[in-house]
């Protein structure tokens, strides 16, 4: 047996200085971790941080969350309810729970491309361009890992129709 | 008893000073107008310090390829992304085409952000210079270079959503 029973790694011993999350806190930011894969690689103050930079919105059903032309300075990730997705009056996407959108037009500071309608009572987060400024990088690193992320998902999707339609 | 190896020098935090002196030597006085150049010509790089643009040179290698060269397979597992310097790349899936692509994009994303296999095969439609990107630096080694180099992606992505959604809307309409 090579390893030293005793010894624990430095690491260990700092985990109980940092700042204490209130416990309440603490249980919603397990949820969200172990819910949503966007949370995921986030450690617990990550997303204590990320929350202090969201926005919690409710929308009642049919209530539009944008419209397609809009300037938009945030995006939005489902915390409960549903999103439809439109063009022009076509339903394109239907998201839930832990997926994001609206994120094109702050990545390409374009028009909001399609119409978001609440589905159901709706709970969303807004976040704002801001949070992709913050002065915590790794944050910001992590939440634009999550939203790439998203983004190849929703790219392969879309490859998959076309090639179903080309055929 | 193994002590840590001290002497692995690989991820190390930054150090300006020394991580500049190898590059000047490797690429001589034009190293500045090479760096100034790749953010000039590639919106990729736009936002990049120059300390920033060194690091990501590290973190990638030089390919070149002959028109017909296969860059990956459709179904292989894949660690790296690819940025075109110049060139054109064929995008296939089953022996169709999906997309061509040229200088300052990106391909072979989507495999590293979702860890799966390669949903395409890239070939070379003309000679093709390209820097192939390692996982590594999405990583949190550099998180300011991360960060950079995952919003440059994004966009990327973003850009080609956008495009496939066009086509999308072209097909129901037409």
């Amino acid at each position: 047996m090579p390893d030293e029973p005793g010894q624990q790694p430095a690491f260990q011993k700092l985990t109980f200085k940092k700042e204490a999350v209130p416990p309440q806190l603490q249980a919603l930011i397990r949820k969200l971790q172990k819910t949503y894969l966007f949370f995921s690689d986030m450690l617990e103050d990550e997303v204590g941080q990320f929350l202090k930079l969201c926005k919690r919105e409710t929308f009642e059903d049919g209530k539009k969350v944008f419209s397609q032309g809009e300037l938009g300075n945030t995006f939005y990730l489902v915390v409960s309810g549903e999103v439809r997705i439109m063009v022009e009056n076509t339903e394109v996407a239907r998201l839930g729970p832990g997926q994001v959108f609206g994120e094109m037009a702050i990545l390409e500071e374009a028009p909001r491309n399609a119409t978001a309608l609440a589905l159901g009572n709706t709970l969303l987060f807004s976040i704002s361009r801001s949070v992709l400024a913050t002065r915590a990088p790794v944050l910001g690193f992590k939440v634009v890992v999550g939203m790439a992320r998203q983004l190849s998902v929703k790219l392969r999707e879309a490859n998959e129709l076309i090639r179903k339609q080309e055929k | 008893m193994q002590a840590p190896n001290p002497a692995q020098p690989e991820p190390r935090p930054p150090n300006p000073a020394l991580d500049a002196a190898p590059i000047m030597r490797e690429g001589g006085p034009n190293m500045e107008g090479l760096l100034a150049k790749l953010r000039g010509s590639y919106s990729f790089f736009s936002g990049m310090s120059p300390q920033e643009l060194v690091w990501f040179l590290r973190l990638c290698s030089r390919r070149s390829y002959e028109p017909g060269d296969v860059i990956f397979q459709e179904g292989e597992m894949g660690d790296c992304f690819y940025l075109i310097i110049f060139g054109e790349v064929a995008i296939s899936r089953g022996g169709a085409p999906i997309a061509t692509l040229d200088d300052g994009n990106c391909f072979g994303e989507m495999a590293v952000l979702e860890s799966t296999p390669r949903n395409a095969t890239a070939t070379a439609a003309k000679k093709t210079l390209v820097f192939c990107v390692e996982r590594e630096i999405l990583t949190n080694v550099f998180p300011s270079l991360g960060f950079k180099v995952a919003a440059s992606l994004a966009r990327d992505l973003s850009q080609k959503l956008r495009e496939a959604d066009d086509r999308l809307k072209g097909k129901r309409e037409g």
